[in-house]
């Protein structure tokens, strides 16, 4: 085990490249090539991505509120049954950034800060790898490796896309600073080739102010964006941690250890990182409840934070990355840093207990690995050209560079640039037709109707269409559940929610207790109990289309429906006189 | 010099270590002080001593005469005496008669001995034999009686601990479990600890909370969920009028004795109060509007259509006891600003006074909780509690 484990260069020079001509100097290879594929790719993705119709829209409508009473909501303002559960709203900044791109530029506005904010992260993780390998063609491996493990959790518009980017931005600045993290001289083992080029390094001020100013600021901003902020902190602090442990095993020495640069600039870091998340409307209290959140027992119900199941996708992906960290470990020369060890270790738990978890160990494995694929990746090429030894050494096809290649990027690049949707507005294209913006399984029809007859007692609804509901459907309509406020519902609400949702036996009566007297039902994912709301008694079926189904013991809405049936049956009849000749 | 360097180091790895540990633990103990408040609101309200009492407010000989209250209440005395008295037929018989009747029929047992059935196990046993569960039973929040579990436990959520307060059991009664002796107060706390506001029955929970908790501050629940009697109102009242155990009248009930606490002790704010008002009158309203002839209701009260459907168990004389008995009962402890008209009043009287006179006495003994219902509003609207009325010349 080793401190000194990063190269000290950022691109490892052939012979071919030090007699880098101007030609040489437009050429780019298959690695940038490929780098600016994906990157076009990823940008075209993002910016094509649906608005998912859950929680999203409870975001918004929670922005809304914070706006219109100039304060932080005590309890759920749209759940009428969560009244008297203290909610503490960790996401309220992202919040009104939604609301507020909302009010300003529409549905395809919060589209495109989706969109940006995403690629932005994606970037700054490439970035972040190739600080830490110097190498454009293995980031963007790791880049992809990154994607295909949190795959499930990439596409989906919340304020969790806002830690992720707190994250990238931490990253970039942990590799940054691990090109400086090394052992004082003294500490340095003799035999180590690079000790007297090492000694001399020192940080420089911008990543001084980086680690001091930036990390704290951005933990600031974190804590109030997203309660991911833990995940960050505790990034953060394995990263003095494994410090910790690897000066002290190398050195044996408890002051050494404690005198050790990098060991006291990480706790420092840490602590300045702690007190930035501190300043948040709740202050300490967020930290607790960011920690107990988990702990909601509504929470075991719903499928990202269930268990990782090693059948599912996510744990198939969970168990290649683990495949794949043993090969690298195997075949690498690179050195283990504890704080990878440590990070990786914590996040994989972290995904056992709850698969959500996924997308921050995708994170911290993609960071961990870089070096190890820095590593084996040339010898594996090297190794097969051994194999052909006594011909003379040839430049490897994905050594070759060419201007040809640097056009090719730059079309690329433009190609994915000028075909999203993002762009749209800087050239004056037709934008993005508004039913594409939307997920297809939105109920917007739905919402129309009951903006035109809004429902005055309890309406039952699938907890996944209660945030569209709220901010869609008619002011103040009484919601049973949101996906947003899920773990705010007392647990016998949502156990009560569930009965219902799965029609499981005397759900009527469940019903009956909340007074429940309009039924909105997903016709697909709900047929059971869309078959069991058609025949309750004193129920009509007041509104149907290819998703929704709403039925209605409310006078109003049953008499608005028939006076729909009657107005429909009255239009037949003259569309069939008018027929006949 | 070569002694003195390390000392200096170490002196500054000292200095350097205690102000981080400082740090650190300043802010650990922070979270550990928030952490500790924040479990500090889920303590328990304080609970009173002796219970809140609710007394009668109304003497109408028009509804019913001395002598017919009489003859009525004779023939509901609790003749239970025996091997296995049905647990729900005892503890509505102690909360009809009150712990202090006494009556010289010996197959009758006294309101102490019926208390001593419900919250002694060994005279629980007596009566029950030792092969049966015990009534009081312990689980993660205390003790509490079993419910709906056969014929030797409660009918209803609460029901016998609102009985044991109705007839003024003090917290600090008491209460002996097949694994040692405790106090009523660890009975009412588990039902504090374990109450949610959407439980099936809530409506005797109520009624305890509303005689026993000393202070009116909300309080949580261990769903995590502040409560308090305007909130747990509004929750009666949220349910269709007939919903509910016995036709939705505990939940009118339970409304009524939280009016008639907040006249003593305020639980309930302005508007909340003012709400609970409007809705029982408006109840009101709809029973005077459904009343038949006769002068009974039905289990259709709402006047909705009558369904029968799910109706197997009882005859219509019996659902019509139920359904009258009840209203009844509420009116007789409600405020005057909620109360129908005295023809209403009296109409339901007479026809309760004449059904019960003529029930055969099988029809008693199947009907018993129900009746008990009856007969307490009979008395009630005499001014009196059951135990307060002269039944000595009845035997004769």
């Amino acid at each position: 085990m080793s401190v000194d484990s990063h190269p000290d260069t950022v691109e490892s020079l052939t012979p071919v490249e030090k007699k880098r001509s101007q030609r040489e100097f437009l050429s780019l290879g298959w690695s940038h090539l490929i780098t600016c594929f994906w990157f076009a790719v990823m940008f075209f993705y993002f910016g094509n991505v649906h608005i998912f119709y859950s929680d999203i829209w409870g975001h918004v409508s929670y922005g809304d509120w914070i706006m219109a009473n100039q304060s932080l909501p005590q309890y759920d303002p749209f759940l009428s049954l969560a009244q008297g559960v203290k909610c503490i709203d960790a996401a309220w900044l992202s919040q009104i950034l939604f609301a507020k791109v909302n009010a300003g530029f529409g549905v395809r506005g919060l589209s495109h800060i989706f969109a940006l904010t995403v690629f932005t992260t994606h970037v700054l993780f490439w970035f972040a790898f190739y600080l830490k390998s110097g190498r454009v063609g293995v980031s963007t491996l790791a880049s992809f490796l990154l994607v295909l493990i949190a795959s499930s959790r990439i596409a989906i518009i919340r304020p969790e896309i806002f830690g992720t980017l707190c994250v990238a931005i931490l990253l970039v600045i942990m590799a940054w600073s691990e090109k400086y993290d090394t052992l004082k001289s003294g500490l340095l083992s003799a035999d180590d080739p690079d000790g007297p080029q090492k000694q001399g390094q020192k940080a420089p001020v911008a990543l001084l102010f980086s680690l001091y100013l930036g990390l704290p600021l951005v933990f600031l901003a974190w804590a109030n964006l997203h309660g991911s902020f833990v995940v960050g902190l505790a990034i953060l602090g394995l990263q003095f941690l494994g410090r910790v442990i690897e000066v002290g095993w190398k050195t044996r020495s408890f002051v050494q250890t404690c005198t050790d640069k990098w060991v006291r600039r990480w706790l420092v870091v840490t602590e300045l990182s702690v007190c930035g998340a501190l300043l948040n409307p709740y202050h300490i209290d967020l930290f607790i409840n960011s920690l107990t959140f988990p702990r909601n027992p509504n929470l075991k119900d719903i499928l990202e934070w269930e268990p990782l199941e090693f059948r599912d996708a996510e744990g198939i992906w969970f168990s290649l990355a683990w495949i794949l960290m043993l090969i690298l470990y195997r075949h690498s020369r690179e050195r283990i840093r504890v704080a990878d060890v440590l990070r990786v270790g914590l996040l994989s738990l972290a995904v056992i207990v709850g698969v959500r978890m996924i997308g921050w160990f995708s994170v911290v494995f993609v960071y961990a690995m870089v070096p190890h694929l820095t590593n084996v990746l040339p010898r594996m090429g090297q190794e097969n050209q051994g194999l052909a030894s006594g011909l003379p050494q040839k430049i490897s096809f994905w050594a070759k560079k060419s201007p040809v290649i640097t056009a090719f990027c730059a079309l690329i690049l433009w190609f994915g640039f000028a075909f999203s949707n993002i762009t749209t507005p800087l050239f004056g294209g037709t934008p993005r037709d508004i039913d594409k913006v939307y997920s297809e399984g939105t109920p917007r029809k739905l919402t129309e109707f009951l903006k035109g007859h809004p429902p005055q007692g309890q309406v039952w609804n699938p907890q996944w269409w209660g945030d569209w509901l709220v901010w869609d459907g008619p002011p103040a309509m009484n919601v049973f559940m949101t996906t947003n406020a899920v773990h705010l519902s007392p647990p016998r609400v949502w156990k009560d929610y569930l009965g219902i949702a799965r029609a499981s036996r005397g759900w009527q009566s469940v019903a009956q207790k909340y007074d429940v007297s309009t039924f909105v039902v997903d016709k697909q994912k709900q047929a059971r109990l869309d078959a069991g709301v058609r025949r309750l008694k004193g129920f009509n079926v007041v509104y149907e289309d290819d998703l929704s189904l709403v039925v209605s013991r409310e006078p109003k809405l049953i008499s608005a429906a028939k006076q729909k049936e009657s107005q429909q049956e009255i239009k037949a009849t003259e569309s069939e006189n008018e027929v006949q000749p | 010099m070569q002694t003195k360097t390390p000392f200096q180091k170490k002196l500054r790895v000292a200095g350097f270590l205690a102000f981080h540990i400082l740090l650190v633990s300043a802010a650990v103990g922070w979270g550990a002080v928030r952490f500790h408040s924040w479990e500090e609101q889920k303590k328990l309200p304080q609970l009173r001593l002796n219970p809140l009492t609710v007394t009668p407010l109304y003497d109408q000989p028009k509804i019913v005469s001395d002598e017919d209250l009489a003859r009525i209440l004779y023939r509901l005395r609790p003749q239970f005496r025996g091997n296995s008295p049905q647990i729900n037929y005892v503890d509505h018989a102690l909360r009809f008669w009150g712990i202090e009747a006494t009556f010289e029929d010996p197959q009758c047992i006294s309101g102490v001995e019926m208390r001593d059935i419900l919250l002694d196990h060994r005279r629980f046993g007596q009566v029950w034999g030792d092969k049966t569960k015990p009534l009081l039973v312990h689980n993660r929040y205390g003790i509490r009686p079993r419910v709906q579990e056969g014929l030797a436990t409660s009918s209803h959520e609460d029901h016998t601990l609102a009985t044991l307060a109705e007839v003024g059991t003090p917290v600090d009664y008491p209460v002996v479990t097949s694994k040692g002796e405790t106090t009523l107060a660890a009975m009412i706390q588990q039902t504090l600890s374990s109450f949610s506001l959407n439980q099936l029955e809530y409506e005797w929970s109520t009624l305890v909370f509303a005689l026993y908790l000393e202070s009116p501050h909300d309080w949580m629940t261990s769903e995590g969920q502040f409560v308090n009697f305007d909130l747990i109102a509004d929750r009666i009242m949220r349910q269709q009028p007939t919903k509910g155990v016995c036709y939705g009248n505990h939940r009118l009930h339970a409304l009524v004795m939280l009016l008639r606490v907040d006249d003593q002790t305020p639980v309930l704010t302005k508007e909340g109060r003012k709400k609970v008002t409007q809705y029982l009158q408006n109840i009101t309203r709809l029973l005077v509007e459904t009343q038949s002839e006769e002068g009974f209701w039905d289990k259709n009260w709402d006047g909705s259509k009558l369904e029968l459907s799910s109706e197997k168990s009882f005859t219509p004389r019996a659902r019509r006891i139920l359904a009258t008995g009840h209203a009844m009962e509420w009116w007789a402890l409600a405020p005057e600003e909620v109360l129908p008209p005295a023809e209403t009043l009296q109409k339901a009287g007479h026809w309760l006074v004449s059904t019960i006179k003529e029930i055969p006495e099988s029809e008693i003994k199947n009907s018993y909780t129900f009746l008990s219902h009856a007969g307490r509003a009979l008395a009630l609207w005499r001014g009196k509690f059951p135990f307060q009325v002269d039944l000595s010349q009845q035997g004769e």
